[in-house]
């Protein structure tokens, strides 16, 4: 899945149904941030309650295309990027 | 049409004064002159596929004050952030701006640099 | 903002304000009851301020303030409207409009203006605001210069869940306080965020709990949360003292606790089961409190007061604080001396005052001496802060050492919230390592060895804090070998200390201890070496004023016990007179005040004049002669003699007479003189003369050279 621009709390929801529709589809799931600016804490959440099910149900999450303020705003969030 | 910061107050001096400040900042900076004005401009905005990113709204103002201005706004968008003017002497507005769904205050008067760093501190 | 551009925007703006401004006043005389036009007239004004204040017409700014808190009044219907008051706004208004408008400079535009402003004040009444000038102008920014040192903050932040509908993400606060330095833990909570299905996308679900190191100081971190302080959760802590490289300290001083922990220190539960109820909660997702009360192992009502507990110490936590600097308050508590010396002087007069006047000027006195106790005692507290940091410190050097020494030992900690002054918290530290260090070595035995005795494998260290009597206690108990007493006087006769014919009590043998160069360690430990230190403790310790003291009962254990005065800027002092002079003693030292007999008396050689008090001789000391001062009495039985004690040493001193006994505050005199080691401070009296502390313990060492 690829995304783009800014993914803050006013589009989380769109967000949030595209990736749980594509998450119950498939077994891997690949995140792709490449052309995304900016994130707020909804979408850092997001990826945190994802990631977590994904343990669960042995699936597997890969986040890739992350920018280095991005990277900053994950750890901030308490996700190790 | 990109990100939008409305400033709104029924006072010239001060909308200008706001967008002289805030030009370092890059964003496009647009004025209303009152809470209804600021709304329906906002929806032109959005109407044409432009984002506000941050309004920064007086309090005391004719034909829709500021309190009333966010309760309105808070209706068609929750989540974008509104800071008040305010002045020394109204710090009970700043609790009612809040209570209205604002996200910060500037003290009037203010240096460009104040107002500056309290609009950093919302748009990124 | 200085700009031409916003000055003629101004301009134009005021132009109308002012034109609107006129024709409404004017129907303000016929249609005061007209809210709208009220209303309308008073936002001009608002309106009018903040754009001058923009522009930078400052005397515009401060002068339509003026009218904007008149016209407020009446908005509120506090002032009628009526011929005068229109007249004074419309001039108001003409003042306005010259000063923006007129090219030409009036020189008696101040003047005018002055006028102006007197006539609103008093049509505002005598109560009105009368505002400082400087609180009207612009906000100055105060600069705190900080300091270069590298602090330590500990930020605890839980968000109102529906943050983001106020336009906030905590992220972005979160980003700006990751650029004041550097983020050194950032422990973030996830366990309220919900399964992926369940979560609604627009909630805050996390909280952090954050280790920043930063150059910058409290107020620059405070600014960061700003706008969320009010209603979030929001706790910060200057934690750089617990991060500073001396003590490596083991992560984060913990002043939330668990209630496991709490109910442990209660003594509810055993740690033991503390253990396997952590893993069971982490199998069954309950909570630790239902999990104890299902097995049995504590009441509803034992688990309800342990959460009480956990309340408090959160609360606790959660204090705002201001910081200042520490000079600050000496300076107050200086100021607070002063006055206190002025009140002295001032109850000498009223003894001076015929006595019908006496009687209502005392009284007032006597309310201005309540006040002023407790102002006192308010500075004071701002002095105190907790011994938890303090303590907590030494969890790692107590487990390192133990660890060194092969030692199995487990740290218990009371009273953490016990308070005393800034000053005495600093100094403590040393002696209170000197003496764990001593009960880990020498105390607590090795493990086989507690397991042959019968006692538990591990060694138990307790570091207890608390107060009574005015004074501050710190105890450090072990439950180790205790002192062998039999040892320690075997040794004390080896050294010469004691006579081998003598009959030694417990405690003469305890304080021997503290004799410089003694020990009764069989080998010499890598730390504690032959008792090196134990007197250097007692010197510590006394030179705050305190006293140590050590019980304990060989096989079980040790005690070692300090007393603190709870604050270093006051002391009880005995006032005593030489002559024309007055000098005061501590009363901590005093044990009592006597006469002596012709024959209780002798000199010997090589040790003085001497006295003969309750079957002991001890040392006589002329404190006229001391001083160089002049004294009255000649012979000691004619005088009195006031018996001091320090370190276990008791002295008689020589003085004319008993003055009286008095709270006195101590003034640092390092400025004016070198002195003698005897003196420690001197305090301004009533009558405004100078008396001269006497530093007992120093006094003491003076005469043993």
């Amino acid at each position: 899945m690829k995304f783009e621009k800014d993914i803050t709390v006013k589009n989380i929801k769109k967000i949030y149904d595209e990736i749980v529709k594509e998450f119950e589809k498939n077994d891997e799931l690949i995140i792709d941030l490449t052309d995304v600016k900016r994130i707020d804490l909804s979408f850092a959440q997001l990826i945190l309650a994802v990631g977590k099910k994904a343990r669960e149900l042995k699936k597997v999450i890969r986040v890739k295309g992350v920018s280095s303020e991005l990277k900053l705003l994950f750890r901030l969030s308490g996700l190790k990027v | 049409m990109g990100k939008v910061i409305m400033v709104i107050d029924d006072s010239p001096t001060i909308r200008v004064s706001v967008e002289i400040a805030l030009k370092s900042t890059g964003v496009e900076v647009k004025q209303a002159e009152n809470g209804q004005d600021a709304l329906d401009k906002i929806k032109e905005i959005t109407d044409a596929g432009g984002e506000i990113a941050l309004c920064i709204s007086d309090i005391n103002m004719p034909v829709m004050n500021g309190i009333d201005f966010i309760k309105e706004f808070r209706k068609v968008d929750k989540f974008t952030p509104v800071v008040v003017l305010t002045t020394e002497a109204e710090k009970e507005t700043i609790q009612k701006g809040k209570e209205a769904g604002a996200s910060g205050w500037i003290i009037k008067p203010f240096q460009a640099e104040d107002l500056v760093n309290v609009v950093k501190r919302f748009v990124k | 903002m200085g700009d031409s551009g916003i000055a003629e925007i101004f301009m134009n703006e005021s132009r109308e304000i002012i034109g609107n401004l006129e024709s409404d006043i004017v129907s303000l005389e016929e249609r005061s009851d007209d809210e709208e036009l009220v209303n309308g007239i008073f936002r001009y004004f608002h309106t009018l301020k903040g754009s001058s204040g923009i522009a930078g017409f400052n005397t515009i700014y401060e002068f339509t303030h003026d009218l904007e808190n008149l016209f407020d009044k009446v908005r509120s219907g506090e002032i009628g409207v009526c011929a005068e008051l229109t007249d004074l706004l419309l001039s108001s208004l003409d003042w306005i409009k010259s000063e923006i408008f007129d090219e030409e400079v009036d020189e008696n535009s101040s003047r005018i203006r002055e006028d102006l402003t007197v006539r609103l004040k008093s049509y505002m009444g005598t109560s009105s605001v009368t505002q400082k000038k400087g609180e009207e102008l612009p906000e100055q920014r105060v600069h705190y210069s900080g300091t270069e040192t590298e602090k330590f903050f500990r930020i605890t932040a839980k968000f109102r869940e529906d943050i983001f509908t106020f336009g906030i993400d905590p992220l972005m606060i979160l980003e700006d306080l990751s650029l004041l330095g550097e983020i050194e833990i950032n422990k973030v909570n996830k366990s309220s965020l919900p399964d992926l299905f369940d979560m609604d996308p627009h909630n805050c679900y996390l909280t952090w709990d954050i280790i920043l190191k930063t150059e910058h100081d409290f107020e620059k971190v405070r600014d960061v949360f700003i706008f969320v302080s009010d209603d979030n959760d929001i706790a910060i802590e200057d934690v750089t003292s617990e991060h500073s490289p001396e003590v490596p300290g083991d992560g984060t001083y913990k002043t939330e606790k668990k209630l496991g922990e709490i109910l442990v220190d209660q003594g509810v539960i055993r740690s033991e089961d503390l253990e396997e109820i952590v893993k069971l909660q982490e199998n069954r997702n309950e909570k630790i409190g239902d999990i104890v009360v299902k097995k049995g192992l504590a009441s509803t009502k034992q688990v309800h007061d342990a959460l009480q507990e956990q309340d408090r110490i959160k609360k606790k936590v959660e204090v705002s604080t201001v910081r200042v600097d520490s000079g600050k308050l000496d300076n107050l508590m200086n100021l607070l001396g002063e006055i206190v010396i002025g009140q002295a002087a001032l109850h000498r007069i009223a003894d001076e005052m015929e006595e019908q006047r006496a009687f209502s000027f005392k009284n007032a006195l006597y309310s201005l001496d309540r006040v002023t106790r407790e102002f006192q005692e308010q500075i004071m507290s701002i002095r105190m802060i907790p011994i938890g940091p303090t303590f907590e410190q030494f969890k790692r050097f107590i487990r390192d050492t133990a660890h060194n020494l092969g030692k199995d030992i487990k740290l218990k900690i009371e009273g953490a919230d016990t308070e005393l002054d800034k000053t005495v918290i600093e100094k403590i530290g040393d002696p209170l390592k000197h003496m764990i260090r001593n009960s880990i070595d020498h105390g607590i035995e090795p493990s086989d060895e507690r397991v042959k005795k019968g006692k538990p494998e591990s060694g138990t260290l307790t570091l207890k804090a608390y107060h009574q009597e005015g004074n501050v206690y710190i105890d450090i108990v072990d439950d180790g070998r205790g002192v062998n007493l039999s040892k320690v006087r075997e040794k004390a006769i080896a050294k010469g200390l004691i006579s081998p014919d003598e009959s030694s009590s417990r405690e003469k043998l305890l304080s021997i201890l503290f004799n410089p160069g003694f020990s009764t360690a069989e080998q010499v430990g890598d730390l504690s070496g032959r008792g090196v230190g134990m007197d250097v403790v007692k010197t510590n310790i006394e030179e705050l004023r305190g006293a140590i003291e050590i019980k304990t009962n060989e096989g079980e254990g040790t005690l070692v016990r300090i007393k603190l005065p709870l604050t270093l800027a006051i002391i009880e002092g005995m006032l005593i007179g030489i002559g024309n002079s007055i000098l005061i003693i501590p009363l901590l030292s005093v044990t009592e005040t006597i006469q002596i007999k012709k024959d209780d008396y002798k000199t010997v050689e090589g040790k003085g004049e001497l006295i003969l008090v309750r079957g002991e001789y001890v040392s006589l000391i002329r404190l006229g002669e001391l001083f160089g001062l002049e004294a009255a009495c000649e012979d000691p039985w004619d005088a009195l003699i006031v018996i001091v004690e320090s370190d276990g040493k008791r002295v008689g001193l020589m003085i004319d007479e008993l003055i009286g006994q008095q709270q006195v505050v101590i003034k640092s005199i390092e400025n004016h003189i070198t002195l003698s080691r005897a003196l420690s401070g001197a305090t301004i009296l009533g009558d405004g003369r100078v008396a001269l502390i006497i530093d007992i313990h120093g006094l003491v060492e003076e005469i043993r050279k």
